[in-house]
């Protein structure tokens, strides 16, 4: 790592604080690994896939008519894939589990995942930054506020999807305010999640000016630069 | 030559008939009138029968009244039987072509409602055509001697008489229907209540499994909602005019958008002849039947008890229950906040890039 100086002169690589805590075995250069990618992208087809097929429901009549998918066969097949991708979803996510418990990279990647103090000062140094020209950026961990927030926000709103998904899918089962509650979360969640998608993760890997037209990391592993805030952090 | 013989035939006949009995009615004041016959000793005898060709026979009495009272009491026989050119005629006449009369823009002004455009595509039309004597011509409907128009409440298709009508082939149909609401309101000169023909079509109507028919199920629900959707029957019999909407926004209407034909619409639910309100007890809604209506084999066979209990036409018709309320007033909270934090969050961020001219990270790199 070289001694090299950030332009606004904040923070260097040198900072041996933050890169004291690597055990053993886990490469750094690497940001997300093969297995990572691999869970990444089961989410990211899966997750696609499930808002088209979820969302296509509440499409007007005229469109519906005019696209020629009036057809019962469209409607049931659109209801397949929907719940073939819900599994898919559903079975990454039991794997992630898994693999953050039973990996040493698991295991590390959610101790920094997980939400610490300093993300606080870290968000309102951020704030200050984007409010006063001379406030410097502030440092962050391996994962910032930003990632931490969203990835937590994928977790709960995997929970909640996969149980009103299952609650839906075996309707008869339960009372019908338990369906019909089950019914509008999954709705909302649904709109809440893909808004979030697109205005906050698109943003941050696809359309901020630092990382346009991608962090092609989702691909490749690494980063296109050297990110100085990806670093583990000493806690 | 030939009209003048027919019609000093018809003078005979009725210089025969009015020698011997029967009192002819005031009404008939047509020179072209048809008392030559209905009186005459062929039409006239009460149970006079023609042995036909076939060995069959065929009843020749003709009932004045009938005639009398029909819509066509202006009309001499000839007018209809038009293959009539000598008398006595042959016993095997064509059957009446009613189109000589109701076609389009005629200047008699017979009505034409487009019947012979459609007749023959309808299940009846083309059950005719493909040889099934059941299936009903015009006169098995509007009736032979005595056709009066619709709007006569004597007239076999008054709205009042249809589910008579009908019911002489469709018999269960027309006795299910006559208990319905729809039926006992029609019984009580309800003007607003639909009979047979209001669903069903008139002279197109179709088999229920037929797409184009306006009961088959991809059209059940726009045909209802003629009535139920409508504001001024909603306002005049205090139902809500947006419980086809709600119906819209539920998973079945959902699919329902996609033509989804096993999924429910209103008569799965409702039924369909034997519709009644939920506070019957024999009504397929009424909260002792609900259960049993959901759990139709097609539907949810495995429904439990609870599965039928609560509100069906959620949101709009009705508050919804207090939990879906919340939830939904909890996660529009949550979308105009959370989105709109970010979407803040992010500008800024944006601003700040810019200011500080941070170019992407691979420029700075190289």
């Amino acid at each position: 790592m070289d001694e090299r100086l950030d332009e606004d002169g904040t923070h260097s690589m040198s900072d041996a604080r933050r890169v004291a805590n690597i055990p053993a075995g886990i490469d750094v250069g690497v940001r997300l690994s093969l297995n990572e990618r691999m869970q990444h992208g089961v989410m990211f087809v899966s997750f696609t896939v499930l808002a088209i097929s979820g969302f296509m429901v509440h499409l007007p009549r005229v469109a519906i008519v005019t696209l020629g998918l009036a057809n019962p066969t469209v409607f049931e097949v659109r209801g397949t894939i929907h719940r073939i991708s819900g599994i898919a979803m559903l079975v990454v996510s039991i794997y992630h589990v898994l693999y953050l418990l039973g990996t040493r990279r698991g295991r590390w990647q959610l101790r920094e995942m997980l939400p610490r103090r300093s993300d606080w000062g870290d968000f309102r140094a951020t704030m200050r930054h984007f409010r006063d020209r001379d406030a410097p950026r502030p440092t962050y961990g391996w994962y910032n506020y930003a990632e931490k927030a969203e990835y937590w926000a994928l977790v709960w709103g995997t929970v909640i999807m996969a149980l009103t998904g299952l609650i839906l899918w075996l309707e008869e089962l339960s009372p019908k305010i338990v369906i019909d509650v089950s019914a509008a979360v999954h709705r909302y969640e649904a709109i809440l999640a893909v808004l979030a998608v697109v205005v906050w993760h698109m943003y941050h890997v696809h359309l901020s000016p630092e990382v346009f037209p991608m962090n092609p990391a989702w691909l490749t592993g690494k980063t296109a630069g050297d990110r100085p805030e990806e670093r583990p952090s000493d806690e | 030559m030939r009209t003048c013989f027919i019609i000093a035939a018809l003078m005979w006949a009725a210089g025969i008939s009015a020698l011997t009995q029967t009192v002819v009615p005031d009404a008939v004041e047509s020179p072209a009138d048809y008392r030559g016959c209905v009186l005459s000793k062929c039409h006239g005898t009460p149970g006079a029968f023609v042995e036909k060709e076939d060995g069959s026979t065929r009843e020749m009495t003709v009932n004045t009244n009938h005639l009398v009272g029909s819509a066509h009491n202006k009309l001499a026989c000839i007018e209809c039987h038009s293959d009539i050119d000598e008398i006595p005629h042959p016993s095997d006449l064509k059957p009446v072509n009613c189109e000589h009369c109701h076609y389009e823009q005629n200047p008699r002004g017979a009505p034409n409602v487009g019947q012979f455009k459609q007749y023959p595509e309808s299940v009846h039309g083309r059950e005719r055509a493909e040889g099934n004597e059941d299936a009903p011509y015009c006169t098995d409907c509007h009736g032979i001697h005595d056709v009066k128009s619709s709007g006569d409440v004597r007239s076999t298709v008054h709205r009042k008489q249809l589910a008579s009508t009908c019911g002489g082939c469709h018999e269960d149909e027309s006795t299910t229907y006559t208990t319905s609401i729809h039926g006992v309101e029609l019984a009580n000169d309800n003007p607003d209540t639909p009979a047979c023909t209001d669903c069903h079509g008139v002279h197109d109507i179709l088999r229920p499994g037929d797409p184009e028919s306006p009961v088959h199920s991809t059209h059940v629900v726009e045909t209802c909602s003629e009535c139920h959707a409508a504001v001024a029957l909603a306002d005049k019999y205090d139902f809500s005019a947006l419980r086809v909407d709600s119906y819209e926004e539920s998973f079945h209407g959902l699919a329902d958008k996609y033509d989804v034909t096993v999924v429910a619409n209103c008569s799965s639910c409702h039924g369909i002849h034997n519709i009644l309100p939920h506070t019957e007890t024999d009504s397929t809604i009424h909260e002792a039947n609900l259960l049993k209506t959901c759990g139709q084999t097609d539907c949810h066979p495995n429904a439990q008890d609870e599965f039928a209990t609560g509100e069906v036409h959620m949101g709009i018709a009705e508050a919804p229950p207090l939990a879906v309320s919340f939830v939904r007033a909890l996660y529009m909270l949550l979308i105009v906040g959370v989105i709109g934090a970010m979407a803040v969050h992010n500008l800024f961020d944006l601003r700040a890039v810019v200011r500080h001219g941070r170019a992407p990270r691979r420029g700075r790199d190289a």
